[in-house]
């Protein structure tokens, strides 16, 4: 599997992620320049990094969805390959609209940089298929704009199409909901994907949480194993 | 010609506003009493060259679906001027 990493600038977890992939899955994973119109390598795997794109001038990650790549992110997303957005990437996601909902400040008024709890609520996308439904893992958070936001209405839409893949939970009684959320988001959304499930946005990082002296916990690498594995039984 | 634009981006009705709230509570401590609703927005001016003020300000509207405003989360009004 073929993974690629578009870099913003301002971007500031591009080289975790490239780390976290290419050490748990000894596979390549290329670079991108956000001025680039294109991915010389044809990836299986596009990831949008977190950070702090154009220092989040105007709204976290509108600048960053109307860059130059971004076109040829989206297309690689239409053709059904995976697209993989991380913390501002995920805002970035929203800003495209290639996810729904927006991320709004944390309740708390502060950045929250933090070990939390997630369950897996959905293994049926090109992401999650390898972990278990119902799982906690540990994954940490490191934002400001974190408060997963959609219209009642959509929520609800969203809710029934099963298209929570993680929410904020306690990892003592397995619970998850808003109450657990340290940002406020909306029944407790930590990530969602697309109706075809190739599309994923999350806010807590994975990459943080995969090279284990890092102390930010190892439950990640699973989330590469379960990607790469999903990878090898269903191809792109 | 030439024109000023000036766009006021606001939140949204229904949409948490967290620096609003934030200022709320900071002009009551101030022992502003009385006061409710602060929302914090932003101002985006700009000069433009533009046909007439109407097709300036049809220029800034698409700019604020472009990029300037998300329209999921917020609102803007835009006015125009000669400069």
């Amino acid at each position: 599997m073929k993974t690629a990493v578009v870099v913003f600038p301002g971007s500031n977890c591009d080289r975790d992620v490239q780390r976290a992939v290419s050490e748990t899955l000894k596979s390549p994973v290329e670079m991108v320049w956000h001025e680039e119109r294109s991915f010389a390598s044809e990836p299986d795997l596009v990831i949008l990094p977190g950070g702090f794109s154009y220092g989040d001038y105007l709204r976290s990650g509108a600048m960053a969805a109307r860059s130059p790549i971004i076109e040829a992110v989206r297309r690689h997303a239409e053709s059904g390959k995976r697209l993989l957005g991380i913390c501002n990437g995920f805002q970035v996601l929203t800003e495209t609209r290639l996810l729904p909902g927006a991320l709004l400040a944390n309740t708390s008024t502060t950045f929250i940089c933090r070990k939390c709890w997630l369950r897996v609520e959905q293994t049926n996308n090109r992401f999650t298929s390898g972990l278990k439904k119902g799982a906690i893992v540990q994954y940490p958070i490191a934002h400001h704009e974190g408060l997963f936001f959609l219209p009642k209405d959509d929520l609800a839409e969203l809710e029934k199409e099963g298209r929570v893949v993680f929410r904020y939970a306690d990892p003592a009684s397995g619970e998850a909901g808003e109450k657990f959320a340290p940002n406020g988001a909306l029944n407790g959304i930590a990530g969602i994907c697309n109706k075809e499930g190739n599309i994923l946005g999350l806010m807590p990082h994975p990459e943080r949480a995969t090279v284990s002296h890092l102390n930010g916990g190892s439950d990640g690498g699973a989330f590469w194993l379960s990607i790469a594995q999903d990878f090898a039984e269903r191809g792109a | 010609m030439l024109f000023h634009a000036e766009t006021l981006i606001t939140p949204r009705a229904g949409v948490l506003d967290t620096q609003g709230k934030a200022v709320e509570k900071t002009l009551g401590q101030l022992g502003y009493e009385g006061v409710s609703e602060v929302r914090v927005g932003r101002i985006v001016t700009m000069t433009l060259e533009a046909a007439n003020a109407e097709a300036a300000a049809e220029c800034v509207r698409e700019m604020c679906c472009d990029l300037l405003a998300n329209d999921l989360i917020e609102t803007y009004s835009i006015s125009v001027r000669e400069a």
